[in-house]
């Protein structure tokens, strides 16, 4: 009966998509059991040219990566039922012409940026806690820059750059 | 608005002082934070502006109004803003160009050039760094391949030692540690090799560099190698780390970190300027709009108390010498409003006084008018400049026309008014004292007017006078005299002659007839009747003199002037005379002597007859009518009328060829005894109007 409930609950709906230098980005539905859903995300992400630039002169960017799920409200503001933030960060060391990812106290080395990359887009998981009613509800998943942690100067730039967000999925649940 | 104003600014200057500092301080303040501050800058600006165009637009209007002191306002807004906007402008372009140039200064080209040789110069020391290693290495594995497994420890210790290497280990193809050796106590799974390196390392000599999370610059070499003497021939791997000597490793970090700096700072280069420019450029719009607002203050402050005064003294202009102006402050504006309400004070008391005389004056000038309107002369005053200044109506009425309109006018223009003034003017003109009796022709009736032009002194200049005295009466009264007395004497020297020539004449014509001849008879008897007749003529002339000439001796009835006229009407019974009588009542009564009243009707109808044209039978119409203050009777004919250019009533005066001349001077002088007035005009068609007028 649950699961029937939560089939039905997580009819999967891609609201939109924004893309801008990803070729490709989707939240499936993994599994689903009783009391949990788990779900994979992933994005195919190529490097904005400015971005690789910055990152090359050994600038250190933070994507600050987001999960939101809201129960909406049509009449009020929506009710956020669950949130995780998570920073990783790409750092580049000239001195020794190589890349570097920190990702949830790990790091990982790269000599190719490309590799990094590719290490980015690997399909993530997510298990999520059903919420047992029937009222829609909608996941956001936002990768972006985190621009706090930009040198100051990149900070004051007053027209904020395209590569300053990453990538933005919604769904519906 | 002004405390808006300076709330608006005050805020704006806290909200500068904070993007100031957020732009100095990285840590102060977000990026978000920071443009956020920046927009509401902005904001504060614009509204300002608005703010400070609402006042100046208001400004505007006032001068439009021509509200005092607007214009004066608006010179020392403009002069004030002009006086700081200029030095600003230059300021800010000075500024904005010196800000630019050093943040492009930042940017040199050899910068960046001796950054990148000092990143160049890390990378090359590291590589070498790593080739002493790769030596080392190689030549630690060699003396290992000469060595049995057991020997590996203190081989590798030994080596270690003599190589000066950090930590070394010897671990098998199985990833199983053979030999390990380490100048600090380190943990295994630190040192420990990564799977990717070993697959590296598998073809041959593998080494990299890398960095730690505290910024330690370490070198690894992973070297496979065989023992000699193994036929299995078993691989093994010798790793290697070495640390990067502080000194140098914290060189090349700092080189590094300045390059990574640098390269940031070249990303934002153009943000950075635009930054720095709007921070500027708000600082400058801020000083403007400061610096007009506080234009605007000073000059309200400034020009509020001119502007006082000015409505001050329009007000007093008005004649409102009440007007205080709260006095402030002790400096120049204060001592000017002091003055000023000294002034008002003074004026005030002056115009009181003015006042006060020119009320006086007043009183005295309309008493001197009404003494000169109800004086019994003709007044005309002439300034020295020979305008009509002052007359009085009675003036008017003697002259015949108003003068009060000539008034301010050349005494020149009573010519316009007939030639008859000409001598007048001559008079005038003259400006001497004259006394001068002055005939003037009226319309009507021969008046005689006394003209007396007098000088007054007032100061330098002398106004002349002219004093008009209507003495027709006078005259006419001395005349009758002078005709009664002539009358009295004639009637006396030659009434009493008279009867004796007459009777003389008529006993010469008795007795020397019958002697006579019939043709002398006949002579004699026409001489003597001749003399008769002439005697009797020169009898009644003497009479009508002895009438005019008797003393009035009244004996007053009251009698019914319809009836009286009625019964005379009847006496007049002619074929060529038709009399009409209309009274407003059919009984008016009047206290007269009946007897000469009776004589004035009588002499009146007789004289409207013989005034009668040859070809046309006479009709008077006499009307009577009474008011409340007097008695009216006019005898109205259709006869030839009179000459207006003499005085009927005068004694000899006739204008009939076998009159005496003086019916009318009797009827005249009947009415002047019954305290009446006669008058007598011409009519519109023909005939004339006598009017007799009795005040009851």
């Amino acid at each position: 009966m649950m699961a029937y409930i939560l089939k039905s609950l997580l009819k999967i709906n891609l609201a939109w998509l924004v893309f801008f230098n990803t070729s490709y980005a989707n939240i499936v539905i993994e599994d689903q059991a009783l009391d949990s859903t788990k779900i994979k995300y992933f994005l195919n992400y190529e490097l904005d040219n400015e971005l690789k630039k910055i990152i090359d002169k050994g600038i250190s960017i933070q994507v600050l990566e987001t999960i939101i799920l809201k129960r909406k409200n049509q009449y009020f503001f929506d009710h956020v039922l669950f949130k995780k933030t998570k920073n990783i960060k790409i750092e580049y060391h000239p001195l020794i012409k190589k890349y570097y990812l920190f990702e949830e106290n790990e790091r990982f080395s790269y000599t190719e940026l490309s590799d990094l990359i590719r290490f980015i887009n690997k399909p993530r998981y997510l298990t999520l806690d059903n919420f047992q009613d029937s009222k829609n509800k909608e996941l956001t998943i936002t990768w972006e820059i985190d621009q706090k942690n930009l040198p100051k100067s990149l900070q004051l730039s007053l027209k904020k750059p395209t590569w300053m967000i990453i990538k933005r999925l919604r769904h519906n649940l | 608005m002004r405390y808006l104003i300076t709330s608006a600014l005050v805020i704006s200057l806290a909200l500068l002082v904070i993007l100031i500092r957020s732009l100095s301080n990285s840590d102060f303040i977000s990026s978000e934070t920071f443009q956020l501050l920046l927009k509401i800058n902005l904001a504060f600006v614009v509204l300002l502006f608005i703010f400070i165009a609402l006042q100046v637009y208001r400004l505007f209007k006032e001068v439009k109004k021509e509200v005092t002191g607007s214009r004066l306002t608006l010179r020392l807004v403009i002069s004030y803003s002009v006086m700081i906007i200029v030095p600003l402008m230059v300021l800010y372009f000075v500024s904005v160009n010196f800000l630019t140039k050093s943040i492009e200064s930042w940017f040199n080209v050899r910068v960046e050039s001796a950054l990148e040789s000092g990143l160049n110069i890390g990378q090359k020391t590291l590589d070498i760094l790593r080739k002493d290693v790769e030596l080392k290495s190689r030549s630690i594995s060699y003396s290992l391949s000469n060595s049995k497994i057991n020997e590996f420890n203190p081989i590798l210790s030994d080596l270690t030692e003599k190589f000066d290497i950090y930590d070394a280990m010897i671990i098998d193809d199985e990833s199983q540690i053979l030999a390990i050796s380490s100048r600090d106590n380190i943990e295994i799974d630190a040192v420990f090799p990564d799977e990717k390196d070993l697959i590296l390392a598998n073809t041959g000599f593998h080494g990299k560099i890398d960095i730690t999370q505290e910024n330690i610059i370490y070198l690894k070499t992973y070297q496979p190698y065989f023992l000699i003497d193994d036929k299995i021939q078993k691989k093994f791997y010798l790793i290697l780390t070495q640390k990067i000597p502080e000194s140098i490793s914290q060189a090349a970090l700092s080189v590094e970190s300045v390059f990574e700096d640098y390269q940031a700072l070249t990303f934002s280069r153009n943000s950075l300027k635009v930054i720095y420019q709007i921070t500027l450029s708000i600082i400058l719009f801020l000083a403007i709009l400061l610096s007009i607002s506080l234009a605007l203050y000073f000059s309200r402050r400034f020009t509020m108390p001119l502007s006082t005064l000015s409505e001050a003294t329009q007000s007093i202009a008005k004649g409102n010498f009440k007007k205080k102006i709260p006095e402030q402050g002790k400096d120049e504006l204060g001592m000017l409003v002091r003055s000023f309400n000294i002034m008002t004070t003074k004026l005030e008391t002056a115009t009181k006084t003015l006042e006060l005389n020119r009320q006086r004056i007043e009183s005295s000038r309309n008493f001197l008018e009404s003494i000169i309107n109800n004086m019994s002369s003709g007044i005309i005053v002439i300034d020295p400049k020979n305008n009509i200044r002052l007359t009085n109506k009675l003036a008017s009425k003697l002259l015949g026309f108003n003068l009060e309109l000539l008034n301010g006018q050349r005494f020149n223009q009573i010519l316009e008014h007939g030639s008859q003034f000409e001598e007048i003017v001559t008079l005038v003109n003259k400006s001497k004292i004259i006394y001068k009796e002055k005939a003037l022709i009226l319309k009507f009736k021969r008046r005689i007017l006394s003209i007396q032009l007098t000088e007054e002194d007032v100061g330098r200049n002398k106004n002349k006078i002219i004093i008009i005295d209507d003495i027709s009466e006078i005259t006419a009264a001395q005349r009758n005299e002078a005709w009664s007395e002539v009358a009295r004497r004639l009637a006396h020297e030659i009434k009493n002659p008279l009867t004796p020539i007459q009777l003389s004449a008529e006993r010469i014509d008795h007795k020397f007839s019958k002697q006579l001849e019939k043709k002398d008879r006949a002579i004699l008897s026409d001489i003597t009747k001749t003399i008769v007749n002439q005697v009797d003529a020169i009898k009644k002339m003497v009479n009508e003199f002895t009438e005019y000439s008797r003393s009035p001796e009244l004996t007053k009835t009251e009698i019914n002037l319809v009836d009286l006229i009625n019964e005379l009407v009847n006496l007049f019974q002619k074929e060529d005379l038709t009399i009409k009588i209309l009274s407003s009542s059919k009984k008016i009564n009047f206290i007269c002597d009946e007897i000469k009243i009776r004589q004035v009707f009588v002499n009146l109808i007789n004289n409207a007859y013989e005034a009668k044209k040859d070809d046309s039978a006479c009709e008077i119409d006499i009307r009577l009518r009474k008011t409340k203050s007097s008695m009216i009777i006019n005898f109205i004919d259709n006869g030839s009328g009179i000459n207006d250019d003499i005085d009927i009533f005068q004694p000899y005066v006739t204008t009939k060829k076998t009159g005496t001349g003086l019916g009318l001077a009797v009827v005249k002088k009947i009415i002047d005894e019954h305290d009446g007035s006669i008058s007598i005009k011409n009519n519109k068609l023909s005939g004339a109007n006598v009017e007799i007028q009795f005040s009851i």
